[in-house]
């Protein structure tokens, strides 16, 4: 589905990922963990043409994206949930679905019904302002506005950064459903390890621009000194 | 006598608050999308002015230069998006970017200057002396400007709101108000957008401007000298919300108008060298009780 190959980018003089291969496969999820300022959330600019390539291939289905502008790769099925300002928030919940999928070219999917399923909380609170929800009802309508759109690749920035453990379970845990129900390939990048891990079909973990593991999440677990050094676990 | 002088009056409100709106909308559209304060205004509304100009230079009747108006001032307007455009990617501020408008507006005063002249020595007319009241028209004793004015208001409200709420064009165009970045990542073109945006705003100050001779003396700098009322007119009315353009300027035109008569019958003809006064007044007052405009108190009330 997704393929990156030898990707090196940044912002203008900037440069942030070196020599970043990853790959991930249909109805997969990956999981992109690592310190902060790694350079993680650069990864999901790159692929969805904001960050600045200076070399490498990006390729969706075998096709190459690299250097298309975000909206080309948006039309092409990548679907970006970013970690702030996600939501239009002047508007109501439902405005917020349907201004996604008005812009959508498969108009006739169900994905609408699908999301109401998926977060029954949005149903309820379809008329509410969407600058009114809790930060976890917020994620949760952040991740329905790209997914109303039918996307084949959904890139997910930080979904459970600042929320409470309930909310960091039950949005995981969709994450999850997601990939099972709809068969999509999901980027998640992730500050909350453990979950990251449980969720992942794959694991990369960045540090400084660079991949330095990549594996089966129980590989990882194995990797005391990635564990320990990288991303403060183990003892 | 009275009441005929008090309906002229108000047909004269009427007017002005008209042709305000169709400039105060291009500002208020502008700083939703690009929340740049928009100096060039001046320059559309000037090219509109010499659209009707060239039309009737080239036999016509003045009114046909609102058509032009509404390219031609589109068309400035576009012109200004691509010079701002290298400047908004590479992420120059909002300050940078309004003083590159004053720039471009400052070239465009040159050429329409340029195009003055040329219309003088060529043309043989007094090109910094547009007037076209006496070349206006009669309905049942109502000047064809009132008319028309309003009109030309009420067809570009009514277009506004269907492109806004009826069209997918619309809704992407509303997402980039909104949020830029995440407009960008449901596949809209935020760099359209904003092109269509200025094309919008210039053509409708175009148009503007192309009514104005028919309203008052007009010249290269006629623009310019009501650039402060139309930024006056957006704020009063909330830079947030469309709507807030035609309600901070029929309130700042009909105030100006009606209370400039009522104190010229006090005080004088000579207060109209104060006219800038009132909306400036206005502006003052309704930013301190109302710090985000009008607009916003109607819409919170109706639940919008």
């Amino acid at each position: 589905m997704l393929r990156i190959e030898n990707l090196n980018s940044g912002y203008g003089k900037l440069h942030v990922l070196y020599d970043v291969s990853i790959d991930c496969g249909k109805k997969e999820i990956i999981s992109v963990i690592g310190p902060n300022g790694a350079g993680k959330t650069t990864l999901l600019n790159s692929i969805f043409g904001i960050a600045d390539i200076y070399s490498g291939s990006i390729k969706l289905d075998g096709e190459e994206i690299t250097k298309l502008p975000p909206h080309i790769i948006a039309r092409k099925g990548v679907a970006y949930v970013l970690q702030m300002i996600n939501i239009f928030s002047e508007l109501s919940v439902d405005e917020n679905l349907r201004i996604s999928m008005a812009l959508s070219r498969d108009k006739s999917s169900d994905m609408l019904d699908y999301v109401y399923e998926l977060f029954p909380i949005l149903k309820e609170r379809k008329k509410q302002r969407a600058g009114t929800l809790s930060g976890g009802e917020r994620q949760m309508l952040a991740m329905s506005i790209g997914l109303v759109r039918n996307p084949k690749l959904l890139l997910l920035d930080e979904p459970t950064a600042g929320l409470m453990p309930l909310y960091v379970n039950l949005i995981m845990k969709k994450i999850g459903e997601i990939r099972d129900q709809k068969g999509l390939s999901i980027v998640l990048v992730e500050q909350n390890v453990q979950k990251a891990l449980e969720v992942a079909d794959k694991v990369y973990v960045i540090v400084s621009g660079q991949v330095v593991f990549k594996g089966l999440p129980s590989e990882l677990m194995g990797e005391r000194e990635i564990m320990k050094l990288y991303l403060g676990m183990g003892d | 006598m009275q009441i005929a002088i008090s309906v002229g009056t108000f047909m004269q409100a009427l007017v002005w608050s008209s042709i305000l709106s169709l400039t105060a909308i291009g500002i208020t559209l502008l700083y939703r999308t690009t929340r740049v304060p928009n100096f060039a205004h001046a320059s559309f509304v000037t090219t509109g002015i010499y659209s009707s100009t060239i039309v009737w230079v080239f036999g016509f009747h003045p009114y046909w230069g609102i058509p032009l108006g509404f390219i031609l001032g589109g068309l400035v307007a576009v012109l200004l998006f691509y010079m701002l455009e290298p400047l908004r990617k590479r992420k120059a501020s909002i300050f940078l970017l309004m003083i590159a408008t004053l720039s471009f507006d400052i070239l465009m005063y040159g050429v329409l200057n340029v195009l003055a002249d040329t219309l003088q020595f060529e043309f043989k007319i007094l090109s910094r002396n547009i007037y076209f009241v006496p070349m206006d028209f009669d309905i049942v004793g109502i000047r064809g400007i009132v008319l028309i004015s309003l009109a030309a208001f009420l067809v570009t409200m009514i277009a506004l709101q269907l492109l806004l709420y009826r069209t997918n064009l619309g809704v992407a165009l509303r997402a980039c108000m909104e949020n830029p970045s995440l407009a960008q990542t449901l596949g809209i073109n935020v760099s359209r957008m904003l092109l269509i945006s200025w094309f919008i705003a210039g053509a409708t100050a175009g148009v503007a401007g192309a009514l104005l001779p028919f309203y008052q003396m007009c010249n290269t700098y006629t623009g310019t000298y009501y650039l402060a009322e139309m930024f006056c007119a957006s704020t009063v009315g909330g830079l947030d919300y469309l709507i807030g353009a035609p309600i901070g300027s029929f309130l700042l035109g009909f105030a100006k108008i009606l209370l400039l008569s009522s104190l010229a019958s006090v005080v004088g003809p000579d207060i109209i060298n104060y006219m800038m006064i009132i909306p400036l007044s206005i502006l003052v007052i309704t930013l301190a009780v109302l710090p985000t405009g009008i607009a916003p108190l109607i819409m919170k009330r109706r639940g919008v």
